[in-house]
């Protein structure tokens, strides 16, 4: 009797809530976990770059639409397997992009219900695209080995909150393909205002 | 049609009949109650030689001792000189009074009760005009010897285990408890069986109430026959009938059943059956292995605390794997969910179906092992669990992944003291996988509420089956609920049990 009340008002305050459906299953094998996503801008409004790495392959995807929303949903369409941002460790940022403002972009990862806000912020010297596409060694690998410990998108968001900028970790890819972390890109607002030491 | 099939047609009550043999106490009516069965015996006897006084003993071959009846009765009966020269009537009263030499002379003066006797292996004595009979207990002892025990072995304790005969347990509790104090009550159960039912206590110790119901229990229970365990335990305890979780402690060790009994708890034994039962029980007894309290306490509080993560894995590790893997993938740490997709990768079933696929493949592995001889039992193990695990992971069929998670969660299971609570965890795993499978750590979440609530809901003889971790009656726990204490702390008894007296030591 006790049960069936309990399970009585769990469905009912689920069905309050508007959660009539179960949540869909996904299979591990069907997913492409993506470590490294890059943003540009683009004629047409935003082009993103997406690297998956996985014990058989490295592939990267990209994709311009008018938002990033837009152009990681087009991206899904265009990829067999699911996307899965879950596990994406770094974010890069063109640097138009970066000037243009970077509210959009910011807002999109913090309702996306998959990426996740302490990820590696980068701002690159030049384009996202090129920075991944150009370096010498696997993209995913370097970005892993130059990441600064716990420095986070989350505190460059504390911090443009509080202060109304914050510092970002700068990438600049050489023509060698090299890929160096150097110095800082200093955000004002939202926005790229210039770069620090590199 | 019923909701489980044809409707049943009214069956007529199942009525005892009182007496059950509606006859006068006679050898002949002896005779006609047991016509048909070979192994009835009746035979004449002359008192010391007179012909003029001829008794009639009346026995089951293959019940009775023999050599016992022969030395401590019938020698008498015929040799005795003093008997002789009394009327018949003086006769019989001077044997019920100790002139044959057996210890138990008992007067029967209904059918009921000299037939209860001839089939517990007593000779019936029936002198002409007398309307009684004498009943002489010399029935054989024919029983195992006292072993090791086979299910809950000892390592730092004592060997003796519980046997199939009722009266050798009692005296094995007694030896142990050799307090006055051990009140033995006997109740008959089956009408078919008629076994002997012992409920054990120690007064002053076990709550009146607690023995009152125990009794008024057993005394209800009204079957055919009692000759296995279920048809104590969920006569017993009702509640027993609506959870796969045990309610009642089972034990073939009588050192483990003494501490039951000192404890507050009261004891059953049966005729028959090689263990004895102890009432009330909550789930922490169940968790608790009879060597805890030869170890020392801080490896027994260690070995606890492994056992309730172990009881933990084992219900919940095949459901958040479902739930983690299928639903929320983000939770894994990167490379582990690399690892996955990987092992994953050409194997033709969902992760969900797969789990319990081979769950079930587990379940039937482990009762293949248990139905077969030792020897044959083993192999059906180590075939099934290599040979064919290793096949199927290698053919592709399943993820390795998936029976490292399946096989910890049986492994774990192994870990529980008792087998009845591991049987009820293994049924609520598949509950658990199963609404993992449907709504992720959302269902698993709701799994675990609806089972927290099943557990709150049960009782066994008044005690709340979760003390002490939701109901410690508002008294001090004594001892705690995982760790076990050094005993000299623990100066009280269970509050829970509600014991006139609960200090247990100075």
């Amino acid at each position: 009797m006790k049960e069936t009340a309990f399970l009585g008002a769990i469905l009912c305050a689920l069905a309050l809530a508007g959660c009539t459906a179960l949540p869909a299953p996904r299979e591990a094998e069907n997913m492409r976990p993506v470590q490294v996503l890059g943003v540009d801008a683009a004629p047409e409004g935003v082009r993103v770059t997406a690297i998956s790495v996985t014990r058989e392959d490295s592939r990267t995807y990209s994709a311009t639409a008018k938002t990033a929303a837009e152009a990681c949903a087009v991206l899904q369409a265009e990829t067999g397997a699911t996307l899965f941002y879950g596990h994406t460790e770094t974010l890069l940022v063109g640097e138009a992009l970066a000037a243009q403002g970077l509210a959009p972009l910011f807002t999109y990862v913090a309702e996306d219900e998959e990426l996740r806000s302490d990820m590696v912020l980068f701002l690159v010297r030049g384009t996202a695209a090129e920075a991944l596409s150009g370096s010498r060694e696997p993209a995913a690998e370097r970005l892993a080995a130059i990441a600064p410990k716990g420095a986070g998108l989350r505190g460059v968001l504390v911090d443009l909150s509080r202060a109304g900028r914050a510092r970002v970790p700068a990438l600049t890819l050489y023509k060698d393909g090299t890929l160096l972390r150097e110095g800082c890109a200093l955000l004002q607002g939202d926005a790229l205002a210039g770069w620090e030491g590199g | 049609m019923g909701f489980f099939g044809r409707k049943q047609e009214p069956v007529p009550p199942h009525r005892r009949q009182e007496p059950g043999i509606d006859l006068p106490l006679t050898a002949e009516n002896m005779a006609a109650v047991f016509g048909d069965c070979a192994d009835f015996a009746m035979r004449e006897f002359d008192i010391a030689g007179d012909a003029q006084k001829r008794v009639t003993a009346c026995y089951l071959g293959g019940m009775v001792k023999m050599e016992r009846a022969g030395d401590y009765i019938l020698r008498p009966l015929a040799q005795d000189e003093t008997l002789r020269n009394l009327p018949l009537h003086q006769a019989f009263l001077r044997m019920a009074g100790g002139a044959l030499y057996n210890l138990m002379a008992q007067e029967r003066d209904d059918m009921d009760g000299a037939v209860a006797d001839a089939i517990a292996g007593n000779l019936l004595l029936f002198f002409p005009g007398e309307r009684s009979a004498l009943s002489f207990s010399v029935g054989t002892e024919e029983k195992r010897s006292i072993s090791a025990p086979q299910n809950e072995p000892a390592i730092k304790g004592a060997r003796d285990a519980f046997v199939e005969n009722l009266r050798t347990n009692t005296s094995l509790v007694r030896r142990h408890l050799r307090a006055p104090g051990l009140c033995i009550r006997e109740q008959i159960v089956g009408r078919q069986s008629l076994t002997p039912v012992d409920i054990l206590y120690l007064d002053g110790i076990a709550n009146p109430e607690t023995v009152a119901k125990v009794e008024a229990q057993v005394a209800k229970i009204d079957i055919d026959a009692l000759l296995s365990t279920g048809n104590l335990e969920e006569y017993l305890l009702p509640a027993a009938t609506r959870t796969a979780f045990p309610l009642a402690l089972y034990t073939e060790r009588p050192d483990r059943f003494c501490t039951g009994l000192v404890e507050g708890r009261i004891g059953l034994l049966m005729e028959g059956l090689p263990l004895g039962y102890l009432v009330p029980a909550d789930i922490g007894v169940f968790l608790r292995a009879p060597q805890d309290k030869s170890n020392n306490w801080m490896l027994a509080s260690v070995l606890l605390v492994l056992r309730y993560l172990c009881l933990l894995v084992t219900l919940l590790l095949p459901a958040f794997y479902i739930a983690v893997v299928t639903f929320h993938p983000e939770m894994l740490p990167t490379r582990l969910f690399l690892s996955i997709i990987a092992a994953r990768r050409d194997v033709p079933f969902g992760t969900i179906f797969e789990v319990l696929l081979l769950l079930v493949a587990f379940e039937i592995l482990q009762e293949a092992g248990l139905r077969l001889p030792p020897s044959i039992g083993q192999t059906v193990s180590i075939i099934g669990g290599l040979v064919v695990g290793t096949a199927a992971v290698e053919a592709k069929l399943i993820s390795p992944a998936v029976l490292i998670v399946v096989a910890g969660a049986g492994i774990a299971g192994y870990t529980m003291p008792s087998q009845e609570l591991a049987g009820a965890l293994r049924i609520w795993r598949f509950l658990l996988a199963v609404l993992a499978g449907l709504g992720g750590l959302w269902g698993m979440v709701l799994g675990i509420g609806v089972l927290v609530l099943h557990l709150a809901g049960l009782e066994s003889f008044g005690v709340a089956y979760l003390t002490p971790f939701a109901a410690s009656v508002g008294a001090q726990v004594e001892g705690h609920a995982v760790l076990r204490q050094p005993l000299p702390k623990v100066k009280l008894r269970d509050a829970s049990l509600k014991t006139p007296n609960r200090r247990n030591q100075a």
